[in-house]
């Protein structure tokens, strides 16, 4: 545990919110999109967080490494609710009522995942900055 | 007391000793300051590769993570300021080591 391990930790957070944003800008992209590779409409994409372990770097308290952990994105699961169907009789995916199955976004869900997403970007970015700053704090000791 | 005279073993023969071209840095023959500066310097040659490597990688399109070029290089950052601590550190001690006879 040295101050490097703060920054890795720190940098695996920001990996899983940049991940995170990236499926949700693919949820936004797609909020209309009908037609997939697996047929049926787009289905709303979630990343799962998982804690990781970080590698340990010895030293006196290399025991205390057990207890910091890196977040790793374990998987990227498809959201089960049923597609959203509207009236669009003359859309070509239209089933024989005349019904489209679009794909199940919540626009509103989406820009709300999104904002969280940028805000616990920022929280790691300020906290990466205060570790850089305490090691160079730390420096002025040796001078 | 055997600490001094070390030290004064590594200095007297002049600078052209604390060169890594010239001695090897773990001879053991003494020269404390010339070790010194040489360790400290090893400390910091591999977070400078991994910077570089990771400014490369970044610029080549092989990866597509800023944060993590940009970990590599505040690394790079903090031990290279390390470095130039520890160096003053022991330029100041070979200065007082040397004002000792005057």
């Amino acid at each position: 545990m040295n101050f490097f391990s703060a920054m890795e930790v720190i940098a695996s957070g920001l990996g899983a919110e940049r991940v995170r944003m990236n499926l949700t800008a693919s949820n936004l992209a797609n909020a209309n999109t009908t037609r997939t590779a697996e047929g049926g409409p787009y289905k709303r994409r979630d990343p799962v967080f998982t804690t990781a372990q970080l590698d340990p770097h010895g030293g006196f308290d290399g025991p205390l490494d057990d207890a910091v952990k890196l977040v790793e994105v374990s998987d990227v699961v498809a959201d089960p609710d049923p597609p959203r169907r509207e009236y669009d009789p003359t859309h070509p995916d239209a089933d024989g009522q005349g019904y489209v199955a679009k794909p199940n976004i919540n626009l509103v869900e989406e820009m709300v995942n999104m904002i969280t997403a940028s805000r616990a970007y920022e929280s790691g970015v300020t906290a990466m900055r205060s570790v850089v700053e305490m090691a160079r704090k730390s420096m002025t000791l040796g001078q | 007391m055997a600490g001094i005279n070390a030290v004064r073993v590594g200095i007297e023969p002049g600078a052209e000793r604390l060169s890594p071209s010239t001695r090897a840095p773990d001879s053991g023959d003494g020269d404390v300051f010339g070790e010194a500066l040489l360790r400290a310097e090893a400390a910091v040659r591999t977070p400078q590769e991994q910077a570089a490597g990771a400014i490369d990688a970044f610029t080549q399109g092989a990866s597509g993570s800023i944060h993590d070029t940009l970990m590599a290089v505040e690394k790079a950052d903090i031990s290279m300021k390390f470095l130039v601590t520890v160096r003053n550190r022991v330029i100041e001690a070979y200065r007082e080591v040397m004002r000792m006879g005057a």
